[in-house]
């Protein structure tokens, strides 16, 4: 019973065993081990690391190279270039160094096992980019602290010329000649949002994400008498006079050159609100809250 | 107890500043077993008595907690900004052709870079003008610009 | 508990035990060894019955559970193949250490000393050894319907040293080495739930 279990168990043997004692002749031969091959790896198009290789190189020939063919950027050249291009420029710098410490690494340790060319004196092309590479980096950090410093010694004087700069570009708004045609017109309200951009910090075609600081509201309050200046007639001016808050500056704020006959309006809403309970609780609220109050009240009128 | 007067009776101002210096009032070297040798090496991790800790520049980013757990000082840990995807202007390369000419300043009439003047009236420049060049800062035939 | 994988277990013990059809093959990190094994899992006599003749070039392995992981499984579609494979494979390494012992030396490739190449224990030679071993099973056994799961397809060398006609590459899937056990336990249900359906669909042949 039992043996005939165990014949009914069929297994195949090459006999290397018996072979070795001679008993049995087997043609069994081991073959040559198999190296793996990359060949078998697929690797995507967009792999982050590929961002460690010069355009899906292995290792750059000396073609590739040429130190010699290559400067940094310059000072100069970098001043012209803004924040956002300095920082791409910054990490872009970054990545090639990058590739270039691995590739310097891959062709060193390819020297140690080939024993070929190991006692080298002078930098190799990957050292000597590499450097080039840095210097365009301090330059670039050189070009914002100057930038910073410059910043920071104009806002000690700033108080002073900001006054200058408002009331300079006020005559050129108000000044009959400079407004003649449409286009010129045009070209005036530009320069009224670049000056609001660079004096008071607010983006005025992007009022969606704003803070309402302290800037804002100097802004509301000088925007919105220049406009009156601008738009409104003699009775009109004398009948609302100088807007010393930004309660009633704010709804002369939203006026531009496409809606400027709304300003009739404008200024009734303005003796309304005037003219309600309300009014004088508004008038003891610090400026910020005034004007909070003055977009919410403009909201309901929509 | 340690005679700490005993050893320091000899110390003076100037003594004290030689090196190697010293921590302790009763004399025990802050760091080194010598005094002897060359001392102007920066020490290693295994170098220094117990307060010494050098640190790998990878850790130190929080506290240990009596429980045992430990705390990251959110403040301390390093975070790198990348530009923005759409702002990343990835045409501009590291290095430039030997063959570009270089462009050259000149501050004529200003400080320097830095020069609030100069500030100004680049501001000037802007709100009347806007981002484009203007006549006062173009390169001229010497590859010479107002910085 | 009794460590199944220190004794051999026939193709009707196997199934009748609800074990999968296949070979395992278990790659040492620190060496670069491999040990067969019968299930996802290996004993220390397994270690000595396939390491016969060690010396300080292929030195005994230690049975640290944390430097063996798994290489490939190689599954079947029937239990008798998988331990025809099984033994076939032991007794191919037998032969390289004892048989043809100078013909298997040949291949290796040496460094300026005339040993075998190594970095630190590592002798990757030991891994492609056994990747060549299976093909030669594969081949001289006729196991049709082959399939082997890939930690790392890369192993696998070449496609020109595999018969397309038998053998199936595929690639097991990402797990980290504490997930190692379920992923192979998940794998064996996975096999003989395809061995169960196939023999289910010959059974059903035979009857019409």
């Amino acid at each position: 019973m039992f043996k005939k279990n165990i014949s009914n168990v069929k297994v195949a043997h090459f006999h290397t065993a018996s072979k070795i004692n001679g008993r049995i002749r087997s043609n069994i031969q081991i073959r040559a081990p198999i190296e793996p091959t990359v060949k078998n790896i697929k690797v995507n198009e967009d792999h982050p690391l590929w961002q460690f290789f010069h355009e899906k190189k292995f290792i750059r020939g000396e073609e590739d190279m040429q130190p010699s063919s290559w400067r940094s950027w310059t000072v100069p050249e970098l001043r012209r270039k803004s924040f956002d291009d300095l920082h791409s420029l910054w990490f872009n710098c970054l990545k090639e160094r990058n590739i270039l410490a691995r590739e310097a690494h891959l062709l060193e340790s390819m020297k140690v096992n080939g024993g070929a060319g190991t006692t080298e004196q002078t930098d190799g092309p990957h050292d000597q980019l590499s450097e080039k590479v840095r210097t365009t980096m301090w330059r670039i950090r050189h070009v914002l602290g100057e930038r910073q410093k410059a910043f920071e010694n104009t806002q000690q004087v700033i108080p002073e010329y900001k006054q200058q700069f408002l009331e300079n570009f006020k005559e050129r708004y108000l000044d009959e000649a400079n407004g003649a045609t449409e286009v010129e017109q045009q070209d005036l309200e530009d320069q009224l949002a670049r000056l609001n951009w660079a004096l008071f910090g607010i983006d005025v075609n992007n009022l969606q994400d704003i803070t309402i600081n302290k800037e804002f509201v100097e802004c509301v309050i000088y925007n919105g008498n220049l406009k009156l200046q601008k738009f409104g007639s003699k009775e009109q001016l004398d009948s609302v006079g100088v807007i010393t808050n930004a309660y009633d500056a704010f709804p002369l704020f939203t006026l531009s050159q496409e809606n400027s006959d709304k300003l009739g309006d404008l200024l009734a809403s303005i003796e309304k609100n005037r003219s309600s309970e309300k009014y004088a609780e508004i008038m003891k609220m610090v400026p910020v809250k005034q004007l909070e109050q003055a977009i919410l009240g403009f909201e309901e009128v929509l | 107890m340690k005679q700490t007067c005993v050893n320091l009776f000899h110390e003076t101002a100037a003594t004290q500043l030689k090196r190697p210096w010293k921590k302790y009032r009763d004399g025990t070297l802050f760091y080194g077993l010598t005094k002897a040798g060359s001392k102007r090496h920066a020490l290693t991790t295994k170098q220094g008595n117990k307060t010494f800790y050098k640190g790998t520049r990878a850790s130190g980013v929080g506290s240990h907690t009596k429980f045992g757990e430990y705390v990251i000082n959110w403040s301390k840990v390093r975070t790198y900004v990348a530009p923005a995807k759409e702002t990343w202007n990835k045409e501009l390369s590291p290095l430039i052709r030997e063959t570009v000419p270089e462009v050259r300043n000149s501050f004529a009439g200003f400080k320097g870079p830095s020069d609030p003047k100069l500030y100004l009236k680049k501001l000037n420049e802007y709100i009347v003008y806007g981002p484009q060049e203007t006549e006062d800062h173009v390169i001229n035939d010497r590859n010479v610009e107002r910085g | 508990m009794v460590n199944l994988a220190a004794r051999f277990h026939d193709a009707k013990w196997l199934l009748s035990k609800g074990y999968s059809p296949s070979v395992y093959l278990f790659r040492n990190l620190e060496s670069g060894q491999v040990i067969y094994s019968q299930f996802p899992y290996f004993a220390e006599r397994q270690i000595k019955k396939q390491f016969q003749r060690p010396n300080w070039q292929n030195r005994l392995p230690s049975t640290r559970k944390d430097i063996w992981r798994i290489m490939s499984v190689v599954s079947f579609d029937n239990h008798e193949k998988a331990v025809d494979a099984y033994n076939a494979l032991v007794e191919l390494r037998h032969l390289r250490d004892v048989g043809q012992k100078k013909l298997a030396n040949s291949f290796r490739k040496k460094n300026e000393d005339g040993n075998i190449w190594y970095s630190a224990q590592y002798r990757p030679t030991w891994t492609q050894e056994s990747v060549a071993d299976l093909t030669t099973v594969i081949d001289e056994l006729k196991l049709e319907n082959t399939k082997i799961f890939w930690e790392d397809l890369w192993r696998k060398g070449d496609d020109k040293y595999w018969n397309q006609e038998l053998v199936e590459h595929r690639q097991l899937e990402k797990f980290s080495p504490r997930e190692e056990s379920v992923v192979l336990k998940r794998l064996g249900e996975k096999v003989k739930a395809e061995f169960a359906l196939l023999k289910e669909s010959q059974n059903a042949e035979t009857l019409s």
